[in-house]
């Protein structure tokens, strides 16, 4: 059992010499086919990231009226927390709104001036506000409606410019990824195809190439799989080499490339490199099964075709 | 060994290259299948074979019916029947005992028995000072005992040959004819497919003749009478 499976290897490693150019042209595609597929994965990795990190930033704050007492502030705070959209209310007070300002704006000394200005007049620079987050982007138009249907809705002034903003640029980068998602579909769907085209005209030349051969196998009583197995086994030297040939691609590049996503994604936990070391197992020994299970069926396919035996 | 009973073959659109053959071939023998071309000879040798199935009939070979033998017990029959053709069908890359070892390895026997058989077949076929020679480096003769020798590497109890002096010269003939009637002697079954008429002529063996997909004469020590 043994000697036949290394004789198997060895017809194998045979017909993968002598026809290296096809060889070869195999492995490039089905490079590109899988290079394809981890942009795709890595594509949807980063836009996912960034979608997350702007939703993160998306809130709607209410900002109470000069007149209205605390009492009725957390009345509308409490009100507010029951609804089943809302993930967090936050309360910012005068004090910390001034605060807040002052640490953003702290390198503009004309508004620093202003304020200043307005604080010594003792007139009330900020309003009491609440910081609203829900728990699903989506959810922030029923939380507006919500908001101006309330009783309580003449009490304050809503200020949705950020979310309007924020959800446009989200709504932006969705029909962008979409689109490049698709395209990356399509570019897969043609590399897959080519792969099929090439893996079946290689069984061809092959089976072409070893006449003489299969012949002698036949006239001598070797067994139809014995016949067969070498074509396989040449098929899974393919994915394998080209499996080993993406993995030391994507390394080498993410070397390069994960530094500036570092920068770019500063502040947030969106990393290529982290996610593939996690998953490596689970995404290229997947992408290696489907690409032998796609290329061996393909094989069997031409087998039958041109393989009399 | 061989029975053969109302066995017709029907090739498309309306030849019977086979037409009810009836024949029983003990163990041991030597049979010259004669004919002048294309009354069934080579057909009848494909069908024991199992290279091509009968349309009628029933085939026997050591009380296996091999009629309607399936695909998968084909490699199984093959390796108790040995095979000689005209054109000798080695492996050109090959040298003589590569050729050999080769009909050896892809059945899965063993490094160590390839290389305690393969020398003894190669000095029953008188061969064994030539091993590293490529088929273009030997003569027809040659070549065609290689390929016999490469027929007897799984011991068969029958070996076919179809018509294994048809491109060889006289002298070469003779040796392959004399190398086939040694090996008859250490028991094995031979049939030798010819329409070589001094060949048969000089065997003074058992003769069935075809014509037509019939049989029309089988003589015990027979001559060619076409």
């Amino acid at each position: 059992m043994f000697t036949t499976f290394l004789r198997i290897i060895k017809f194998a490693g045979q017909s993968f010499a002598r026809n290296i150019w096809l060889s070869v042209i195999n492995i490039t595609i089905l490079v590109l086919t899988l290079l394809t597929i981890n942009f795709l994965i890595i594509f949807n990795l980063l836009t996912t990231g960034a979608v997350d990190i702007i939703k993160d930033k998306v809130d709607v704050s209410v900002y109470f009226k000069e007149n209205v007492a605390d009492e009725q502030i957390q009345e509308v705070q409490s009100k507010i927390l029951d609804s089943l959209y809302i993930d967090d209310v936050q309360y910012i007070s005068p004090e910390q709104a001034l605060k807040d300002f002052k640490a953003k704006h702290e390198s503009d000394q004309d508004i620093l001036q202003a304020v200043t200005e307005l604080e010594r007049e003792k007139e009330a620079v900020f309003l009491p506000s609440i910081r609203i987050k829900a728990q699903n982007i989506s959810l922030y138009g029923d939380i507006l409606k919500e908001l101006k249907e309330s009783q309580y809705s003449n009490l304050f002034e809503i200020d949705e410019a950020q979310f309007r903003d924020y959800a446009t640029i989200t709504e932006k980068i969705n029909t962008i990824s979409n689109r490049v998602e698709m395209v990356g579909y399509i570019v897969s769907l043609i590399f897959l195809i080519i792969a099929f085209m090439m893996v079946y005209n290689t069984i061809k030349v092959a089976i072409y190439t070893h006449q003489e051969e299969i012949s002698i196998m036949k006239l001598v009583g070797a067994t139809n799989n014995f016949i067969k197995s070498p074509f396989i086994v040449e098929i899974i030297f393919y994915n394998i080499i080209a499996l080993l040939i993406v993995v030391i691609l994507f390394y080498l590049s993410m070397s390069f490339v994960q530094p500036m996503l570092n920068k770019l994604f500063a502040g947030y936990s969106v990393s290529v490199l982290d996610y593939y070391n996690s998953k490596f197992l689970l995404i290229f020994l997947g992408q290696f099964i489907f690409t032998v299970l796609f290329s061996v069926s393909t094989s069997l396919m031409a087998m039958k075709k041109y393989l009399k035996i | 060994m061989i029975n053969l009973s109302n066995v017709s073959k029907f090739y498309k659109p309306n030849v019977w290259a086979l037409n009810k053959v009836s024949l029983n071939i003990n163990p041991g023998e030597f049979v010259s299948i004669v004919g002048q071309s294309g009354t069934g000879k080579s057909t009848l040798a494909k069908i024991l074979f199992a290279e091509e199935a009968p349309t009628e009939g029933k085939v026997e070979i050591g009380g296996w019916d091999i009629t309607n033998i399936g695909l998968s017990e084909i490699p199984y029959l093959r390796r108790q029947i040995g095979f000689v053709f005209q054109d000798f069908r080695l492996l050109k890359r090959k040298n003589i005992y590569e050729n050999i070892s080769f009909a050896m390895e892809t059945c899965g026997i063993d490094s160590e028995q390839i290389n305690k058989v393969v020398p003894q077949i190669l000095k029953i076929v008188g061969l064994q000072n030539k091993v590293d020679r490529y088929p273009h480096q030997l003569s027809g003769g040659e070549q065609q005992r290689t390929a016999i020798a490469r027929a007897l590497v799984h011991q068969p109890k029958l070996l076919i040959a179809d018509e294994p002096t048809g491109n060889l010269d006289s002298i070469n003939s003779r040796e392959i004819i004399d190398l086939l009637l040694r090996i008859n002697k250490l028991n094995t079954t031979i049939i030798l497919v010819t329409h070589n008429r001094d060949v048969v002529n000089n065997l003074n063996k058992r003769v069935v003749t075809l014509d037509d997909g019939k049989i029309i004469s089988d003589q015990k020590n027979g001559r060619y009478i076409l």
